[in-house]
């Protein structure tokens, strides 16, 4: 399962490290819309089985640092506030797969 | 991973047919001499979003063809809609079905359950079939055109070009304030005309609107003189955006689809559809975000399209020798007229209300659910909305 993670772009130092990390499950992608640059880096991440945890880790840290981070899936973007409503967003993303 | 890992999960993604060969002859149409090494990648999305996006260095023009589809469902309703509640009910799907790529389902249902209840008078829309077809056709050309712009200013053009748009832009929309008499009090006349007519509010309530409305435009015309100031001083990217629709409309201009003026006036309310597109998405973005100003966003466009119109009607006069414009920019203020009180103005003041309505209602703003509740709630959506 692919999840996007939509973070700021002042973050892009950070979103190249975890990239760096992760070369396999990460990749980091530019874009520019119609309205201009957007302030955002997007990261597509491989859920796999092992690389999940990790991912949970990462969006729950950032939150806890009172960082912003979106994530999306299929194009729908989803609200957690705790690790246990992420892993249950990915659980069932995965099952749907 | 690749671009398409990229797309299905940036956007949600529709099952309908894609006309590839169309957008491919579109964008050679654009090229003409020039080199631009843009991948095409035509897809249907909800998201109705056009961008180009680089991965592993390579470049790629995302198109969406749904944005297509809205230009014409849009320009239908500007050219034939005999009253306002057909630009209200398109509201509601826009509104609908960007609360549902949001995950607020029930909110979503709420507005699509609206649209359905709205949707008969549809079949009041008076045909303009070939008028429709060319806007649209146009408007498409406009924006795979703007996005060629980007890349042209990226690679081919310098500081100066930026610096000249700059100077012009004051002298055009800064200065030209000394010369005319534009008050405070006038401002707010206009915009407490729209209201009432929209909104439908009896005249009695006139006095009332007015004073509350004075709070809207505090700090009159010479807030609007700095803020006109900075976008032109400070914000590069928006300085970036007047250049690619000057060099875009150029562009959509030398391949002789129709008449200038016509190409000017379809891309003039391509112009607004985007505002449309770009208000209803930030109505629901700044429900969570509240940096996502729609004031400020509308002010930045309202000063985007005065450019557009002042640059255009200068390449008539010179380029194309058109001495007598009175005519073609009275069509282009009816066009405004009508596309404000048809379309904008039904989403800027009745759709905007019940969107702050329903962001206090806590059940309809729930955005977590199991996954079988979920499925079954988009299920509901897709038949309402299309």
């Amino acid at each position: 399962m692919k999840l996007l993670i939509e973070i700021p772009r002042s973050d892009i130092k950070e979103a190249m490290d975890f990239y760096e990390a992760n070369p396999i499950n990460v990749e980091v992608i530019v874009t520019k819309k119609f309205e201009g640059a957007l302030d955002i880096i997007n990261m597509i991440v491989d859920v796999t089985t092992a690389f999940g945890p990790y991912v949970i880790d990462y969006l729950i840290k950032r939150k806890e640092e009172g960082k912003k981070s979106t994530i999306k899936i299929k194009g729908i973007e989803y609200e957690y506030d705790t690790r246990e409503e992420l892993e249950e967003i990915i659980k069932s993303a995965q099952e749907e797969e | 991973m690749t671009i398409r890992d990229y797309i299905s999960t940036s956007r949600k993604i529709l099952d309908k047919p894609i006309n590839n060969q169309r957008y491919e002859s579109i964008l050679k149409d654009l090229h003409g001499e020039r080199r631009i090494d843009l991948n095409l990648q035509t897809i249907f999305s909800l998201n109705r979003k056009t961008e180009i996006a680089e991965l592993k260095k390579v470049k790629y023009l995302i198109y969406d063809q749904y944005l297509g589809q809205t230009f014409y469902e849009l320009n239908r309703i500007f050219f034939g809609a005999p009253r306002d509640e057909i630009g209200l009910c398109y509201s509601f799907k826009l509104i609908g079905e960007n609360l549902q790529l949001r995950n607020y389902l029930n909110a979503s249902l709420f507005f699509a359950h609206y649209f359905t209840n709205f949707y008969p008078y549809f079949k009041e829309i008076k045909k303009f079939e070939k008028e429709v077809l060319m806007f649209s056709t146009i408007q498409e050309y406009f924006v795979i055109a703007h996005e060629i712009s980007h890349e042209i200013v990226a690679n081919h053009v310098n500081e100066n070009l930026f610096e000249t748009t700059r100077k012009l832009l004051t002298k055009n929309h800064v200065e030209i304030f000394d010369k005319i008499n534009l008050t405070e009090e006038s401002i707010t006349k206009s915009y407490v005309n729209s209201l009432i007519e929209t909104m439908r509010f009896p005249e009695e309530l006139r006095e009332s609107v007015q004073s509350q409305s004075k709070i809207v435009f505090k700090g009159g015309l010479q807030e609007y003189i700095s803020k006109t100031k900075y976008l032109i001083n400070d914000r590069k990217d928006f300085i970036e955006e007047i250049i690619c629709d000057e060099i875009a409309t150029n562009m959509v201009l030398k391949l002789n689809i129709s008449s200038p003026e016509t190409v000017i006036r379809a891309i003039h309310i391509g112009l607004f559809n985007l505002r449309l597109l770009s208000i209803a998405d930030r109505m629901i973005s700044q429900i969570k975000d509240k940096s996502q100003s729609i004031n400020d966003y509308f002010f930045e466009s309202n000063i985007r399209l005065n450019v557009f119109r002042k640059n255009f009607e200068t390449t008539l006069r010179i380029k194309y020798k058109k001495t007598d414009l009175k005519r073609f920019l009275d069509l282009l203020e009816s066009d405004t007229n009508r596309y404000t009180k048809l379309i904008a103005n039904p989403m800027l003041f009745s759709t905007q209300t019940d969107v702050n309505e329903i962001s206090k209602q806590e059940k309809l703003m729930k955005r977590k659910y199991k996954y079988k509740e979920a499925r079954e709630l988009n299920k509901l959506i897709n038949k309402a909305l299309r």
